[in-house]
């Protein structure tokens, strides 16, 4: 796992996040165990309670499972989670400004269609 | 009674005293050895085993060292801080440990004094309360036993008296005991300069009597008994008890302000 | 349960070094002490492990006092940068002696860890180099079965991959024994993660006590032109102020006015604990 964190967002946010990412990415496929919150604490120098935040964070979304005493998992149909909520977020973060923006610059939305195939 | 971490701090010191004591008598075997050796030209023969042993009483030797050993308390002190060690543990192990080897080396001093094949294997030789005090009970083993528990108890005020002084010069730093050092030099130098100024008048040798004759009360001479020998042990044993029991109680006061310092 | 600092006061030749400090250590966290040189930091430590007295004030454990009681001080170790080991004895004797006086000693982890740093155990403690000697304290600290553990300046002359080591070690043994650790550095960048509370101690006062997450929600930079920084912050509690050429910046630690509309010119960022400290500690420096 690779790590590069910033010093001023939350780090437990971050924590998730990165998982969140190795996740997308396949780095950790589904039912693959996921590093432990000591190793994640010792590897990179961060509190363990800080460490669990982010992970409760993935547990209760539903992308990490524990199972007690064995470590934590990715979770059955993780992957398909995420795709689906950051298809969402495609659309909230950059659809709407693009097609915002458009409207701004009087582009169509054929045009912007158009655009898009070309960009495709 | 005492509580694990007593008895480990007490070992610790009596073990700690006991190596300490160790090397510091090869020492001065080596030395006694070796300056006679240099002295007579390299030359083993001149060497006589029979006057070294009799010149030497193990005893006052042993409290010597002892009580020297007693004066410097501060690097235990410290790495005792470090360990999570209170100050009340530490004096209390002290004193335990330290009277333990005292003890232990008077009775060692007794022994090898009376094996010691060349001296007369008599008290009264060799120490000092038995020829002063040692005939003033009709029976002999009253006056052995007395003689006995003087030396124990005399060794321990001493051992006592040197920690509560160690104490009190580790209270400062090493650049204040140095100019305590030098004050007292310079108070005993003016002292003496008054004293000898002062004993031409007739004051001063009041002052000298009246001295005189406390030190007869403090020694149990009453002239009744003036033969040597037979003077009174009360006053010495109650003078030694007192002294050590200022000393218990100082040298723990002093103890409770220990700190570590900044140097 | 924990550790409670109540109103200690010191004076050192008339000068204040600490004056009212009172706070709260709970069990198995881990803590950070903070200050510029001379705050008091290794001086409320120093009380703390009873090496030195307070003037008044209490220092309580599970409820009663620390001061010269065994037990208590059996459970607190402080590893400082005073070398208070005897210089002529070997690592492995004061392993040891630490073993006598504390009742009981990890041997194995603790040549795990000398194996680990590279510390020869037969050396001598006065032989050793600063940094050794910061290593074999660090060894002790973390082997020691003391519930409270006081790490004063305790990556001093340490290299970078030694500092990396022990942070990992320390973190390790944290999981494992859930012992309280008070950590205090000036290295703040290299420990903010490791921190869950933080205390920041200024001309022998705290002025920040609080879990870590909470104080950096509160850390604001705001920036832009000079004119919509000043008027977007009015009111605010503002540590510091920077500025690159038109643009400025205003450090506020506190909350953020909500009814407040933020111009398109200004932007909220964060800062982080280095960057907060820096300007608080300055703040209170130049009220003096």
């Amino acid at each position: 796992m690779h790590f590069n964190f910033n010093s001023t967002e939350p780090i437990y946010l971050q924590v998730a996040s990165q998982i969140e990412e190795a996740i997308f990415t396949k780095n950790y496929a589904e039912k693959e165990q996921i590093p432990s919150t000591t190793e994640i604490s010792r590897d990179f120098h961060i509190n363990p309670a800080t460490v669990l935040k982010g992970i409760n964070l993935l547990v209760s979304s539903d992308l990490v499972e524990k199972k007690r005493g064995i470590g934590m998992f990715v979770a059955q149909g993780a992957y398909e989670k995420l795709v689906k909520k950051r298809r969402e977020l495609f659309y909230q973060d950059k659809i709407v400004q693009v097609v915002d923006e458009a409207k701004r610059l009087q582009i169509s939305e054929e045009e912007l269609l158009n655009l898009i195939k070309r960009g495709y | 009674m005492m509580t694990a971490k007593e008895v480990s701090v007490t070992n610790y010191f009596f073990k700690n005293t006991l190596k300490k004591l160790g090397y510091i008598l090869i020492w001065i075997i080596f030395s006694s050895l070796f300056f006679p050796w240099v002295f007579s030209g390299f030359n083993f023969s001149s060497i006589s085993l029979r006057s070294i042993l009799t010149d030497t009483t193990l005893g006052p030797v042993l409290s010597i060292l002892i009580s020297g050993i007693a004066l410097f308390p501060y690097n235990d002190f410290k790495l005792l801080i470090q360990s999570g060690i209170s100050r009340k543990t530490f004096w209390k192990a002290r004193i335990l440990s330290f009277l333990a080897v005292s003890i232990l080396g008077q009775l060692i001093g007794i022994v090898v004094g009376l094996l010691n094949p060349y001296t007369n294997h008599s008290w009264y030789g060799s120490s000092l309360y038995m020829q002063v005090y040692g005939k003033y009970f009709g029976s002999t083993a009253m006056n052995s036993f007395m003689g006995l528990c003087f030396i124990l108890l005399s060794t321990s005020v001493v051992t006592v008296g040197a920690i509560m002084v160690g104490s009190i010069f580790s209270l400062f730093t090493k650049k204040a005991r140095v100019y305590i050092f030098i004050g007292l030099f310079v108070m005993a130098v003016v002292f003496i300069n008054w004293i000898s100024a002062a004993v031409q008048n007739d004051y001063m040798l009041n002052i000298i009597k009246h001295t005189d004759s406390f030190l007869h009360f403090i020694v149990g001479y009453s002239g009744t008994n003036a033969r040597v020998g037979a003077w009174n042990p009360t006053m010495p044993f109650i003078v030694a008890v007192l002294t050590g029991v200022v000393c218990l109680f100082g040298s723990y006061k002093i103890m409770e302000l220990f700190k570590i310092k900044n140097e | 349960m924990g550790i409670e600092v109540k109103n200690i006061q010191k004076k050192f030749n008339k000068k204040k070094i600490l004056s009212d400090v009172s706070l709260e250590l709970e069990p198995g966290k881990i803590y950070g002490l903070l200050g510029r040189n001379g705050a008091g930091k290794s001086t409320l430590l120093s009380i703390i492990a009873n090496r030195i007295f307070s003037d008044s004030g209490d220092v309580v454990l599970d409820g009663e006092s620390v001061f010269e009681r065994d037990e208590a001080l059996g459970q607190i170790y402080l590893m400082s940068e005073r070398n208070l080991y005897p210089e002529g004895a070997k690592i492995e004797k004061i392993f040891k002696l630490t073993e006598l006086f504390y009742g009981s000693f990890d041997y194995e982890y603790a040549n795990e860890l000398a194996d680990k740093f590279g510390l020869d155990v037969k050396q001598k403690f006065g032989k050793l180099s600063t940094g050794y000697r910061s290593i074999f304290k660090l060894i002790i600290a973390l082997t020691v079965p003391a519930r409270y553990v006081f790490l004063d300046e305790p990556i001093l002359g340490l290299d970078a991959n030694h500092r990396e080591l022990f942070y990992r070690e320390l973190l390790d043994n944290y999981v494992k024994t859930q012992k309280t650790f008070v950590i205090s550095t000036h290295l703040i960048e290299e420990i903010t993660n490791i921190l869950e509370h933080v205390f920041i101690l200024c001309h022998g006062e705290v002025v920040i006590d609080g879990n870590v997450e909470d104080i950096m929600k509160k850390a604001y930079l705001i920036a832009g032109p000079q004119k919509d920084v000043a008027d977007y912050c009015r009111g605010l509690n503002i540590i510091g102020k920077e500025s690159l050429g038109s643009i400025h910046g205003n450090y506020i630690y506190g909350d953020l006015d909500d009814n407040r509309i933020l111009p398109d010119t200004v932007s909220v960022e964060r800062m982080d604990l280095q960057k907060l400290f820096v300007n608080l500690t300055n703040m209170e420096e130049a009220k003096k």
